[in-house]
């Protein structure tokens, strides 16, 4: 079985461990990141549903790189940093907040990018554990956050929540 | 002419180190795959390419792999076809110089199948990666495709 395959059929059929919230250094803050309403895996709705399907494909298309992706030496992204970066987005998602785009590096690692009108969000997997995440406004530079994380990202999920709660009052201001 | 041979260490890897033969004015090539290109509304066409267009190997020194143009040329090659195929459809380009001012090295690195191969090795902070986006431009372009130039 290749990797493109192992990687999809072991979410689909009975998931592996859920690393971000497993991990023992595991804090309050994601805990309670996770209580919000949001996708879970265990869903049968969501199983084939759009947010997960989508994540997958993705994920499963970057697993299955061939050598030399980039044009020079890169080589496919590893499964586990694949694996850890679905953990992380199940955690961050809720269920109005917008898909990132998942961007491979030439070093293995994995970025999940949120850009909007005024800002840009960048979060970074080397590997599991080891990550760091950006907060960029074009407009107002000085304004800008970097954070190391490991298991805790709730950092990162404030930043979403800003970009839902903008999108829920465009919405509302548009009715 | 190719550079001369770069220094190496004891397994025979290029180590880090700025080649006295690419000189400041000299365009470096980075060749861009199609998954670098995230969506973006602020941009025309809503489209741009991701800061992991300069993303560095995972490999013993952690450089970021680069084309040199001039040994190319004097080669009398082509560059444009050499750094282009299907697979590698666009790339941009900078100078040693941009690099160079952001203490970052340029050097040699030749590979069995591209004898043009260099690395930039150094630290890439995202502050570097935008102003990288911001200045280079397309060497292949890619249709509807913005540099995020509004990042600065």
């Amino acid at each position: 079985m290749n990797a493109v395959a192992a990687f999809g059929n072991r979410r689909f059929y009975g998931g592996g461990p859920a690393l971000a919230v497993a991990n023992p250094n595991t804090s309050s803050a994601i805990r309670k990141i996770s209580s919000r309403p949001r996708p879970v895996v265990n869903d049968p709705n969501l199983l084939f549903g759009q947010w997960y399907s989508a994540v997958v494909g993705r994920l499963n298309l970057l697993t299955g790189l061939e050598q030399g992706w980039d044009g020079y030496s890169a080589k496919a992204i590893q499964f586990s940093t694949a694996d850890f970066a679905l953990e992380v987005l199940k955690v961050l998602s809720a269920d109005d907040t917008p898909l990132p785009d998942i961007i491979p590096g030439s070093g293995g690692e994995l970025q999940l990018e949120w850009h909007t009108e005024d800002r840009d969000i960048e979060l970074r997997i080397f590997s599991p554990f080891d990550a760091v995440a950006w907060l960029h406004y074009p407009s107002k530079p000085d304004d800008d956050k970097e954070v190391a994380l490991t298991s805790d990202f709730a950092e990162v999920g404030t930043w979403l929540s800003d970009i839902v709660e903008q999108k829920r009052a465009a919405v509302e201001s548009a009715a | 002419m190719l550079p001369s041979n770069p220094p190496r260490d004891a397994d025979g890897i290029v180590q880090p180190h700025d080649h006295a033969d690419i000189l400041l004015p000299d365009k470096i090539i980075r060749r861009i795959s199609k998954e670098y290109i995230a969506n973006d509304p602020k941009v025309q066409g809503g489209k741009r390419l991701s800061s992991m267009a300069f993303s560095s190997s995972n490999d013993r020194y952690r450089g970021m792999s680069i084309d040199l143009e001039r040994p190319i040329l004097e080669d009398n090659i082509d560059p444009v076809a050499f750094v282009t195929t299907p697979k590698w459809i666009a790339s941009v380009v900078m100078t040693t110089n941009q690099f160079r001012e952001e203490k970052l090295q340029v050097g040699y690195d030749p590979m069995n199948d591209n004898p043009y191969h260099g690395n930039v090795w150094g630290k890439l902070t995202p502050a570097m990666v935008r102003k990288f986006l911001a200045e280079s431009t397309w060497y292949v372009g890619i249709d509807g495709i913005e540099h995020p130039k509004i990042l600065i």
